[in-house]
């Protein structure tokens, strides 16, 4: 156990970011713009037991400090859902029933999720959406989303017996079921009983979020043997 | 007329700081979801001709400026355009019975909210919603949205020889066609390119999201159960997309 590297330095500051970030409670007097502009480099430095100068020395800036903490927490929330699916689906008795695994993830997410601000955070990135580094950042978690989940999706498909319907593209399919998760989740913020609940009121069935991607799935699919994949 | 009162001063600064924020969105600045953070204490100082610590006698900091703002932006309706949903909504009752009302009406509704300004700086409010104030007015907005796309929904369902599946689809169906909405306006924002309009199916343009929209649509509306019925609603949800 020699001197931990700079690498490992790095990744501890960044764990102890994404601690400050889960602990965000949004009290305050209302000028913190968001959980992430809270983490302040001195209070990293604080609680790794060093001077701010050591994170400088990692990163220029405050800002570049957060950058980093953003894309790790990208990193993070998406893991998060790519492990519960491939588990699901490597399941025996759900990959007998494929619908219902995907019921069990897109609730499991939809609840590991809604209220963690650690994923809440990336929204506020949107917003520099046209900074070429943030845009970098967005655009590579969403090509990491496309690359994990594509097989996995494919898998649902074909346990169904069905296939992307041109001129459809597992992409698209994809992304509009990430928009429809984002746009869940803010509206959740502020609404939480329109969205926190099965959908059309079946206390048996599906939540809101598990009914949408699957009717998405439903639409951009046909069944492998021909017919019409769109009812 | 006398020297102005502290409270009037205090509400000139803040119509300034309304102002400025307006015109940035005005000009298309590139981050209009930053609006309140362009909004500097010394550009503000400027324009009322004072100097900052003028402003600073009544703010003790930037940040409790921009608090302050906030509350007068929320409270004289400034910060929020125009509700699109509602709008737009009620064009497509004038237009029913147009075949293809519904797709145009997705798409035109998706044209408009991934460039608007105002979507992206309500975004931006979603970082205050500690502040209860805050929280109220978005969950208004969002229910005033979803009530007055219900409706029309109704109209263009029943047009299309379907039916809700349930009492509350609708009200389902109109949730998550916002937020459908605004997720794929996020996803548009970072790559114009991750929302592609599928290929025109006979010239007729077809975004992303009329698409995905079809699909909701489907998935919360059964066909009536005559036969004529369902195949006049096939033609009809054709209309929004099924068929490309």
């Amino acid at each position: 156990m020699g001197r931990p590297s700079a690498e490992e330095r790095r990744r501890d500051y960044l764990d102890i970011g994404a601690t400050i970030v889960s602990e965000f409670d949004g009290v305050g007097e209302g000028t913190a713009v968001d959980a992430l502009a809270n983490v302040r480099v001195s209070d990293v430095a604080e609680r790794a037991g060093v001077t701010k100068g050591a994170l400088y020395h990692v990163w220029p800036t405050q800002e570049a400090y957060r950058k980093d903490l953003f894309a790790r927490l990208l990193e993070h929330s998406r893991q998060a859902g790519v492990r519960d699916l491939t588990d699901l689906l490597s399941d025996e008795e759900l990959t007998s029933d494929p619908r219902r695994a995907l019921h069990v993830h897109a609730e499991y997410v939809f609840q590991a999720l809604k209220d963690d601000p650690t994923f809440f955070a990336r929204f506020s990135f949107f917003l520099y959406a046209n900074d070429p580094e943030v845009n970098e950042l967005l655009t590579r978690g969403d090509d990491a989303v496309i690359a994990e989940f594509t097989p996995l999706v494919e898998a649902y498909l074909e346990l169904q017996g069905r296939r992307i319907r041109a001129p459809f593209t597992v992409e698209m399919l994809l992304i509009s079921m990430n928009a429809l998760f984002h746009g869940l989740c803010l509206r959740y913020r502020t609404s939480p009983d329109l969205i926190d609940k099965p959908a059309l009121d079946d206390p048996n069935g599906p939540n809101m979020y598990a009914f949408g991607i699957e009717a998405l799935a439903q639409h951009f699919s046909e069944p492998i043997d021909g017919g019409n994949g769109s009812s | 007329m006398g020297r102005p009162t502290k409270d009037q001063r205090r509400e000139d600064y803040l119509d300034i700081g309304a102002a400025i924020v307006a015109e940035s969105r005005a000009s298309g600045a590139t981050d209009p979801g930053l609006a309140l953070a362009h909004v500097k204490l010394a550009d503000v100082a400027e324009r009322a001709g004072v100097t900052k610590g003028a402003l600073y006698h009544l703010w003790p900091s930037q940040e409790a400026y921009w608090n302050d703002l906030l509350h007068h932006l929320l409270s004289t309706n400034r910060l929020f355009g125009a509700d699109r949903l509602a709008t737009m909504s009620a064009e497509l009752i004038a237009a029913r019975g147009e075949p293809q009302t519904l797709r145009e009406w997705a798409n035109e509704l998706f044209d408009t909210v991934r460039a608007d300004p105002a979507f992206f700086a309500r975004v931006s409010l979603f970082a205050y919603l500690d502040d209860e104030s805050v929280r109220a007015t978005l969950d208004r907005e969002a229910r005033d949205a979803i009530d007055g796309l219900q409706p029309v929904l109704a109209a263009a369902v029943a047009d299309m020889g379907r039916r809700p599946r349930s009492n509350g689809a609708l009200r389902d169906l109109a949730v998550q066609l916002a937020a459908l909405l605004e997720g794929l306006s996020l996803k548009y924002r970072v790559d114009p390119e991750r929302t592609p309009d599928l290929p025109a199916s006979r010239g007729r343009r077809l975004t992303l999201f009329a698409a995905a929209a079809d699909a909701l649509l489907q998935a919360f509306t059964e066909p009536v159960g005559d036969e004529t019925a369902t195949a006049r609603g096939s033609v009809m949800v054709a209309g929004v997309g099924a068929e490309v």
